[in-house]
């Protein structure tokens, strides 16, 4: 599906309760202090309500950068 | 509020959805731990709130015991019974009802759905016995929106995490609801629409026998629905009705039709007539002396939902279920929880509508002319004169009666009493009733009999302006003439707050001198 990266950034944002410019097209969880593992289930939740999406348990723990995101999102 | 979640879950994400709420969540494997020492580290002194959410799964685990349950139970309940102060609310477990042993399940005593049952009783019989105690029934909502739809399993097993992003939500509006209820936030007023809302068809057009309103179809839905709003009435919340009819037949209606729930004295104020909606609740709240924010209106038109929710922002507007077989859970699901939470149910919520329906009449006839008012008020007054039983209650008359004070003098029961059994002063008592209701008494009348003289005379703002005043001086000044007075004197000390009576003396008569801030004067006796 093609995907509105604003719209992930903002999802990203709200779940990691982050400010403005605090994560962007090329952020990783390596860069973002509040995204820690129980950020990123929380994301990924969000992400398969947002976007009807089902994301395979094992593919969770690979989602740890935007990039990997966009690239999920828009595969499917 | 400071609200702490015990559980054996992963709870963090309800946090964000509580926003408002200062919410603190226990880490995965404290949770008897916590309850053991809620006191202590989790729950500092100013812990409003105590959720306990235990994960059902884990604790029915099929090779484990149900100690755990067992033990849980306990800290629960020692927890409520020493912290009166905090709002306990324990959730109903949820879980996989199925089990390895299948149908064999239910004949173990440690199976799952005894250990589940007893599990549930236990908390349903601590919420009887302690007033902190609220149940959140998670089963409960799970059969409204389906297991599947609140609880997740990937992220179960990637973190802990049993609800979905739907359940935290369920699991958020339904906390929020709860304290809503345990801080009383209930609204106080259910306004409803006739036709079409309580009934089926327009009573106008189809008559009274009509109206679908009976045991069987659509007149069946529209009779269970009329049920539940009875029961909602009957647990404190107050009825009216704001419809587009004939009051007559309106008034026939309610009273004849005879699988009618609702009557008439069910509710406080019938408003059946063809004006604007918006204007009549508006007017209905004065009448009631409610604020806008008190009221939910139900009404199946959507014309009608939209003006008042457009005039009056205030007032809760639900929408309105399209087919009448849906009334009944539209109504317990998402108005009554929504709108009317309550934790407990008193004696007093009970009483609520015939205390306001006699508030609200008086006020409504109050609007039409004010001679014709009272008269259809049909006011008794009794005096009792020098009553020792009433003692206690006359010497409270003098210490809260503010407004319609003379002198305002504040008397001790000791000085009431004095006064009660001197030959020279009358103490009279005066008692009010009216169609609406019995007062009781509201007034008194202080006169000393050695000199002629109003000691002083004060009346409840409860009744005023219904001419009681003068009736309670006609009373004095027959005591006095009795004694051989041709006239009786009086005095008017003017306070902060007693102006409604100044005008009083000089209006019935007396001829007043200003002596120094005080009003003296007196009058003849006819």
């Amino acid at each position: 599906m093609s995907v509105n990266l604003a719209d992930v950034l903002e999802l990203l944002a709200g779940e990691l309760d982050l400010d403005d410019g605090e994560i962007g097209v090329t952020s990783t969880m390596d860069d973002v202090e509040n995204w820690d593992s129980l950020g990123h289930l929380r994301v990924c939740m969000a992400l398969e309500a947002r976007y009807g999406v089902k994301i395979p348990m094992e593919r969770v723990p690979e989602l740890t950068s935007v990039p990997a995101i966009l690239a999920l999102l828009e595969a499917d | 509020m400071r609200i702490v979640v015990v559980t054996n879950t992963t709870m963090q994400p309800l946090v964000g959805l509580l926003k408002g709420h200062d919410v603190l969540v226990s880490g995965v494997a404290d949770l008897v731990p916590w309850l053991v020492d809620l006191a202590a580290p989790a729950a500092d002194s100013s812990t409003e709130m105590v959720v306990v959410c235990p994960d059902g799964d884990s604790l029915l685990s099929p090779l484990g015991s149900t100690e755990l349950l067992d033990e849980l139970g306990d800290r629960v309940e020692a927890f409520a019974r020493s912290n009166p102060a905090v709002q306990v609310v324990a959730m109903t477990l949820l879980a996989q009802h199925r089990s390895a042993t299948s149908y064999a399940d239910g004949g173990d005593p440690c199976g799952r759905l005894a250990s589940r049952a007893r599990w549930d009783l236990r908390l349903a019989e601590l919420a009887v016995d302690l007033s902190n105690v609220t149940v959140l029934d998670l089963r409960g909502l799970a059969e409204e929106y389906g297991r599947a739809a609140l609880i997740n399993d990937a992220y179960w097993y990637l973190g802990r995490i049993r609800f979905s992003q739907l359940g935290f939500q369920v699991l958020a509006k339904e906390l929020r609801r709860i304290v809503a209820a345990v801080s009383s936030r209930a609204r106080k007023v259910l306004a409803l629409d006739l036709d079409n809302t309580l009934w089926g068809g327009v009573l106008g057009e189809e008559g009274v026998a009509g109206i679908a309103l009976g045991d069987e179809g659509t007149g069946k839905c529209f009779r269970d629905f009329q049920r539940q709003i009875l029961a909602l009435k009957e647990a404190g919340t107050i009825l009216a009705v704001v419809s587009k009819n004939d009051p007559d037949i309106v008034a026939e209606a309610l009273s004849t039709h005879a699988s009618m729930v609702l009557r008439s004295g069910d509710f406080v104020d019938i408003d059946a007539a063809w004006t604007n909606k918006a204007d009549r609740l508006a007017a209905m709240a004065e009448r009631l002396d409610l604020g806008l924010d008190s009221f939910v209106f139900i009404d199946d038109n959507p014309v009608e939902r939209d003006l008042v929710r457009t005039t009056l922002p205030a007032v809760a507007v639900p929408d309105f279920p399209a087919q009448p077989e849906a009334l009944v859970d539209w109504f317990l699901e998402q108005v009554v929880p929504e709108w009317f939470p309550r934790s407990v149910v008193l004696d007093e919520d009970r009483a609520k509508t015939q205390q306001y329906r006699a508030q609200g009449m008086r006020r409504r006839a109050a609007a039409a002319d004010l001679d014709a008012y009272l008269a259809s008020l049909d006011i008794r007054l009794g005096f009792r004169i020098d009553d020792e039983a009433l003692v206690p209650r006359l010497a409270q008359l003098t210490q809260k009666t503010n407004q319609f004070n003379l002198t305002t003098e504040r008397l001790t029961t000791a000085e009431v009493q004095a006064l009660v059994m001197s030959q020279d002063h009358a103490v009279v008592a005066c008692d009010y009733a009216d169609r609406f209701g019995d007062e009781g008494t509201i007034g008194l009348a202080i006169v000393d009999l050695s000199n002629g003289s109003l000691t002083n005379l004060l009346l409840s703002c409860r009744v005023l302006g219904r001419g009681v005043e003068d009736s309670l001086l006609v009373e004095v000044e027959r005591l006095s003439a009795e004694r051989g007075w041709t006239a009786l004197s009086a005095r008017f000390v003017p306070t902060a707050r007693n102006a409604v009576a100044s005008s009083f003396l000089a209006r019935v008569g007396f001829r007043l001198e200003d002596d120094e801030g005080v009003l003296v004067g007196e009058k003849e006796i006819l």
